[in-house]
């Protein structure tokens, strides 16, 4: 027929620019300020939810680990104590070799603090990262040579795998009384390469039961967090969503009657996906925010601040918290796309017959 | 309608000889068929209808009859199930989704028996909406919309919301939008329905005065009295088709169809 000049006669509608549509969106959410504190609201519980959840499962997780070294310090303390006596009144060298771990920065400090410690060294010219008490006890020592050794009463072997290589020989004949401790794994009498009743082990070998139950009772935790995780993240998407839905459905006359004006589809899908990510992002930072504390307080009250905090691995707490932001815009753009798309696609007057 | 040529389907278009008038909506044996499960309704049997140029034309039948789809049909708010709709001399069928949007943009505007307005925005803001929609720069639209508002009686009330006003101030503030883009039709659904005698009477002026002065066909789907006597011409519609058409001074409306 006279297709031709009917696509002549009648041009495609502008295109507006996304400005238009963000200023459109910023101008609704500043109008329907109360309807959008409850949409964020609901956004912001859902992630405060996940937060919470992710947060208190990383305090718990450090709390634990942070329980066990705590056992251990304290186990190889009283060890010192009762094994090697009267340490006050001893001149201590430690010789250290790799990294130290936790555990034995502990054990380092507590010795620095309650003893003194006369020199410090280590191989490779590898200095370890010492807590600020110890490593100001040890200042003067560290950069004194390897040769105070000679002078000390009792010598502490610490680090990694590598056994500090030494001709311990001349050391232990200087006075009967002269020992060697250590908190290596790896350490003993024949390694170390001097008599059984010159050396007293530190570290604690875990026999294959103890290392079986540690290893299930991690699987049980990692297993724990996950389901926790999935459910919680199942709880967020059906909160989001739901609000997300009432948003859009509530609105459909609006939107009959901006397309009966002359709107686009793309340009009502747009408006409300700007919306919905905005909406979302708001949300999912203050849900984090409130999640994170809200666990870290309630944590707290159980394990006591000391404990909570100094366990607590911000690291993870921040990268958590950025997911779960993430997961808030992702979440509610994702469950704002469907019902605005419908709406986008009906026809007018369907659009303007709904009543909600 | 397929295999008319262009020549026999502009003879479609052309005055008859004598007469003034032409024709700027043009409905072809419009059928409308809602489906609700495996119930089919009929709300439209081959309604056939022509709209001119200027002239206020008032579409009368009871509920149920079919009054509103055949307003949308040729308000380009809904495709008939078949038949066709011409909007000046373009079979709307023939239009994607994008040129539809334009259509209503700047050739009809819609007014509603409830308004519709967007109750968030300020009335200034619902006039110049579509304008925004057209391309329009925000000051244009501004200063557009305000001298509308004006033109309209509401000049003085630009910047309030539409909760904040009486149903006939709303119902001004719907007419200045549909003029947001100097449309040549403007299409009524009933538009005095929720309105009192008083301001009823001044929408049926204001449509009266958009018509003489801006030239704007108006047409409107209304069964209030005094809107048909303001009207050039009446069409009746039962049972989904067009059963007559007449002007006010040949009709008595003291009969018991108005209610008298």
């Amino acid at each position: 027929m006279n297709q031709q000049s009917d696509r002549t006669r009648i041009p495609d509608q502008v295109r507006l620019p996304l400005s238009v549509a963000f200023g459109v969106v910023i101008q609704g959410l500043r109008i329907r300020i109360g309807r959008s504190v409850v949409t964020i609201t609901g956004v912001t519980c859902g992630i405060a939810f996940l937060m919470s959840i992710l947060t208190g499962q990383l305090v718990k997780m450090g709390v634990t680990d942070e329980d066990a070294t705590r056992a251990e310090v304290g186990r190889v303390i009283s060890f010192v104590r009762s094994d090697l006596p009267k340490l006050q009144d001893k001149s201590i060298s430690v010789v250290g070799s790799g990294t130290l771990s936790e555990v034995e920065t502990r054990v380092l400090e507590t010795i620095s603090r309650d003893f003194g410690i006369a020199s410090l060294s280590f191989e490779q010219g590898k200095s370890p990262a010492l807590p600020r008490k110890a490593s100001a006890a040890v200042s003067a020592a560290a950069s004194a040579p390897s040769a105070s050794v000679a002078n000390a009463d009792v010598v502490f072997l610490m680090g990694g795998s590598d056994i500090p290589r030494q001709d311990w020989k001349p050391f232990l004949d200087g006075d009967l009384n002269r020992v060697i401790a250590s908190t290596i794994l790896e350490a003993d009498a024949s390694t170390v390469g001097i008599a059984e009743e010159r050396f007293a082990k530190l570290a604690r070998v875990l026999t294959e039961e103890e290392l079986a139950k540690i290893e299930k009772n991690k699987r049980k935790e990692r297993f724990r967090a996950i389901w926790i995780g999935v459910i919680s993240l199942l709880v967020t998407v059906i909160g989001i969503t739901n609000a997300m839905l009432m948003s859009v459905t509530e609105r459909f006359r609006e939107i009959g009657t901006m397309k009966c004006l002359g709107a686009l589809s793309s340009f009502v899908t747009r408006m409300f996906v700007m919306e919905a990510s905005l909406m979302g992002l708001v949300g999912g930072i203050a849900g984090a925010i409130f999640g994170a504390l809200f666990a870290i307080i309630i944590y707290t009250f159980t394990y006591g601040a000391n404990l909570v905090f100094s366990s607590l691995p911000m690291v993870s707490v921040l990268i958590f918290g950025l997911l779960s932001v993430a997961a808030g815009v992702v979440l509610s753009v994702v469950a704002a796309l469907y019902p605005a798309r419908v709406a986008a696609s009906m026809v007018p007057a369907t659009a303007l017959r709904s009543t909600i | 309608m397929q295999n008319l040529d262009r020549k026999k389907f502009d003879a479609l278009f052309e005055k008859p000889a004598g007469d003034e008038k032409s024709v700027i909506i043009r409905g072809v044996d419009i059928h409308k068929v809602y489906k609700m499960g495996k119930q089919e309704t009929h709300a439209l049997r081959g309604a056939t209808l022509d709209v001119y140029r200027g002239e206020y034309l008032s579409i009368m039948g009871p509920s149920g009859s079919g009054k509103s789809t055949l307003f949308n049909a040729i308000g380009a708010l809904q495709k008939p199930t078949s038949g066709r709709v011409y909007i000046d001399q373009v079979d709307i069928a023939q239009l994607d989704t994008e040129e539809l949007a334009w259509l209503r943009c700047r050739k009809i505007g819609y007014v509603f028996q409830s308004y519709n307005l967007i109750q968030v925005m300020t009335c200034l803001e619902n006039v110049t909406l579509p304008m925004s929609f057209a391309g329009l720069s925000s000051e244009e639209a501004r200063e557009k919309g305000i001298k509308i508002l004006k033109m309209v009686g509401l000049g003085h009330r630009i910047l309030h919301k539409p909760a904040e006003l009486s149903g006939g101030q709303q119902q001004r503030v719907a007419v200045a939008r549909a003029l947001a883009n100097s449309p040549d039709i403007i299409l009524a659904d009933e538009p005095t329905a929720n309105l009192d005698q008083h301001t009823g009477q001044e929408i049926i002026e204001l449509f009266q005065q958009l018509q003489r002065d801006l030239g704007v066909t108006i047409i409107s789907a209304t069964h209030d009295t005094k809107m048909l006597k303001a009207s050039d011409r009446i069409l009746w519609i039962e049972d989904g088709r067009i059963v007559k058409c007449a002007r006010p001074e040949e009709i008595d409306f003291t009969s018991s169809e108005f209610g008298h």
